[in-house]
């Protein structure tokens, strides 16, 4: 029953998604939107996502890590001191490309699937 | 009777008497004249006396007897004149025999007179001095009388044999032999014995000189065995000993250096030294010969020329002899045979050389520490790896020069420690080092220490190779690695929301199939240029030619693109591959392509917006069927407009002219990659 509460819990759900590639961030966000978020983006860029927080207000951030010519790290920073939950996606397997203070968080490898998505968004969201 | 007469003929009688006496007694000539003068006087007054008593004829008688005395007076007055000379003589004669007498009895020479005998059993003593009391020990009541033979012992046969030749031909012998002496040893004297004679006819008597020798004959021995001792060394020795005269010939070498020279010492003795050097060498051997001419010792590496020819090496050491007037007599050298040592020193000095030769040829840098760790060989390699000179780090410790990258230098401090406690006689280390020119290079160091017998450290041999670009390499290599990962995954992601899209708007799972493949081809030349080109950028054109392949190719293309090289990112061409395929596509099914006189034309330019560079590529169709604005978005449009935006931050613009579609593509370049403004545009979008 935790399991349908949970998915409860998403529907509604406004999140941040920012990812640079415009295919995957189509699929992110279909996924997201199946499992009933509303999606806040997407940006492909740093500079479009803090435009995007300073209009929008949202409850989660789904990060890729990987921006092309930068990481999404300077997003990460405020989500931390604003206290929103988020989780990151990546095409690496390791954290190398993050500071060290991020390296610990809640990652999820690409390609992601709507199921891997909802319990990372799920625990980020609970914890 | 005339007494006064008588008177006078008893007193004339009376001193002739006395002369008589004092003849007897003084035996003397003087005396003896005296004593006939009295005599004479005596007998004349005898006569007178006589004459007197007679009386008658008298007086003839007294002359005839007057004559007769005077007669008798010049004869006695010539026979003792005669008598005195030859008294005189004997006299002359008596003191030369008792002065000899006396100067052979104090003599110190030992002399003694036998008789002639033949053998020294008969040879009689009959005098010796006190020089011979005293060599023999004996006094001389036990010597005279006695035969030779009791005394000094018995002769052999070779000494009998040669005094009785001796004494036939009354010749002097010398002869040296043993006697028993007066400390009961035996002693070595030298005989001398001269036979004596009267004036004729055999010898009567032997004088017999004798002389101590033993002393002599000690000392002699004496030399004699130091000479031999001497002889024995020099001949023993296994320096060579090489004596030369005043003109630098040989008087004497030993057995060793003519055996160094392959020949013998008798072959050597009388040749100046130039017979045994070498042609070349004889200027040289000239200059040392003055020096030791002049005084100058010395010792040097000298090459002699062996009897065979071939080289001798020698460390000669020569003296030279001078006499009391400092003028050069001679010299003599001591040689020893190095030839087998400077063959050793040379092969080791050739070896060294090569080792050296490969230590400083070698890319790899050759440091030697001593066991402080501090260098104490640098080699060429090492001033190429790092830049120092061996001058500017020889003695330091790593420490003390900034050689080691600060972020290794713990690492290294622990390599070091290892190699000196022993803990690793050799060991690896991998670190980073500063080079002369404060470039950071990486460097694979080995080490190897060299201990002491005692197991402490002798020194530390390092051989650093720079691996800097093998680092890099590595580096990139795992930065590949996780690109690599990274791509796929992305790509995957990309693929799959591909599918999700295109899977949205087909209408049946062929038509899916058919855009999806097609799609998914564009994608994938795409990466197979941006693999090509090490995914550093795809020119535009070489993008063009490869989604739009065949249709650019052949005598008539159909596509013709144009325009000046521009390198597109990754992201750009993955974007730009699926636009170009998403127009043919369309172009194909619907508009120029539809028809065969149909033509597409492709160009780009750039121009400048303020401090950055844009790009713009133009799509133009001619020649096609008519075109009238399509009443709903298909996916091609759809994906353009969004993901040139989305992706690419630039525009795209369709025009559906009736003479043929249209598309004009903005999009940002990071840098302007060529001249702004040149390019081939179509102007139908401008």
């Amino acid at each position: 029953m935790m399991a349908s509460g949970d998915r409860q819990s998403l529907t509604g759900l406004r999140v941040l998604l920012v990812e640079d590639s415009y295919f995957v961030a189509i699929a992110i966000a279909k996924q997201l939107k199946d499992l009933g978020c509303a999606i806040v983006g997407p940006a492909p860029s740093v500079e479009s996502a803090i435009q995007l927080m300073r209009k929008e207000p949202f409850d989660a951030a789904v990060l890729d890590i990987n921006l092309g010519t930068e990481t999404a790290e300077p997003i990460a920073d405020l989500l931390v001191e604003s206290k929103t939950p988020f989780i990151f996606v990546t095409g690496y397997s390791t954290p190398r490309l993050l500071a060290q203070p991020y390296r610990a968080h809640r990652r999820l490898a690409k390609p992601v699937t709507p199921e891997l998505l909802r319990d990372a968004l799920d625990s980020v969201i609970n914890s | 009777m005339d007494w006064m007469l008588l008177t006078s003929s008893v007193l004339q009688s009376v001193a002739a008497l006395w002369a008589g006496v004092l003849l007897a007694r003084r035996r003397s000539g003087p005396s003896f004249v005296l004593f006939l003068l009295f005599s004479l006087m005596a007998l004349r007054r005898l006569i007178d006396l006589f004459g007197v008593s007679s009386g008658s004829d008298s007086h003839d008688l007294r002359a005839l007897m007057q004559g007769i005395v005077l007669l008798i007076s010049v004869v006695s007055v010539l026979t003792v004149g005669w008598l005195e000379y030859s008294r005189h003589r004997r006299g002359r004669g008596e003191r030369e025999a008792r002065l000899l007498a006396s100067a052979v009895e104090g003599s110190a020479t030992a002399a003694m007179i036998t008789s002639a005998g033949s053998r020294a059993e008969d040879r009689i003593i009959e005098f010796v001095n006190d020089a011979m009391l005293a060599l023999t020990g004996r006094d001389r009541a036990s010597m005279i009388g006695k035969s030779m033979a009791e005394i000094f012992g018995p002769e052999s046969e070779e000494e009998a044999a040669r005094a009785c030749h001796a004494i036939d031909l009354a010749l002097p012998l010398v002869t040296e032999a043993v006697m028993p002496g007066a400390d009961g040893g035996t002693r070595w004297v030298s005989c001398s014995m001269s036979p004596i004679r009267a004036e004729a006819g055999p010898p009567t008597r032997l004088l017999w000189i004798k002389h101590d020798i033993t002393e002599r004959r000690r000392i002699e021995d004496e030399l004699r065995k130091q000479q031999e001792r001497y002889q024995r060394i020099v001949e023993t020795a296994d320096e060579g000993v090489w004596l030369v005269d005043a003109e630098w010939r040989t008087t004497y070498v030993n057995t060793r250096i003519a055996e160094m020279l392959r020949t013998n010492p008798a072959d050597m003795v009388g040749r100046p030294v130039t017979d045994f050097v070498f042609p070349e060498d004889i200027p040289a051997l000239n200059e040392r010969r003055r020096q030791r001419e002049r005084g100058a010792r010395g010792q040097h590496d000298e090459r002699l020329r062996r009897a065979d020819g071939s080289e001798l090496w020698t460390i000669m050491s020569t003296n030279a002899f001078f006499d009391p007037k400092g003028r050069f007599e001679g010299a003599l050298a001591m040689i020893t045979d190095i030839t087998d040592r400077r063959a050793t020193e040379a092969g080791l000095r050739e070896a060294l050389q090569r080792l050296s030769f490969h230590v400083n040829n070698s890319p790899l840098a050759v440091i030697e520490w001593d066991r402080e760790f501090r260098v104490s060989a640098w080699s060429s390699g090492a001033q190429r790896m790092f830049g120092w000179e061996a001058a500017e780090v020889i003695g330091k410790h790593p420490s003390e020069w900034r050689v080691v990258h600060e972020e290794d230098q713990e690492e290294v401090a622990r390599v070091i420690s290892r190699l000196h406690t022993g803990a690793e006689p050799r060991n690896l280390c991998l670190n980073r080092n500063y080079t002369k020119s404060n470039e950071t290079i990486w460097c694979q160091w080995y080490n190897s220490v060299l201990f002491e017998p005692d197991g402490s450290v002798n020194s530390i041999v390092s051989l650093a190779q720079d691996v800097t670009e093998r680092h890099r390499a590595d580096e990139r290599q795992h930065m590949l690695m996780l690109e690599l990962d990274h791509r796929v995954r992305n790509n995957l992601a990309t693929v799959l929301g591909i599918a999700q899209q295109t899977l949205s708007v087909s209408g049946t799972i062929d038509e899916f199939a058919g855009a999806f493949t097609g799609r998914i081809v564009s994608l994938a030349r795409a990466h197979a240029l941006l693999s090509r080109a090490s995914w550093e950028g795809v020119d535009l054109f070489a993008l063009c030619s490869n989604i739009l392949e065949s249709a650019m190719s052949g005598p008539a293309p159909r596509v013709i693109a144009e325009g000046p090289p521009v390198r597109l990112t990754a992201s750009q061409s993955g974007i730009l591959a699926l636009t170009l395929h998403e127009l043919m596509t369309n172009a194909v099914k619907y508009g120029a392509l539809s028809t065969p006189a149909g033509r597409v034309r492709i160009g780009w330019a750039s121009y400048s917006t303020g401090p950055e560079c844009s790009l713009r590529i133009e799509w133009k169709e001619e020649g096609g069927p008519s075109v009238a604005q399509p009443t709903r978005t298909g996916f091609g449009s759809t994906f353009i407009e969004a993901a040139v935006a989305y992706e690419l931050k630039g525009s795209a613009r369709f025009a559906y002219d009736p003479s043929g579609f249209q598309c004009e593509l903005i999009i940002p370049l990071p840098a302007c990659t060529f001249t702004p403004g040149k390019g081939v545009l179509t102007g139908a979008t401008a």
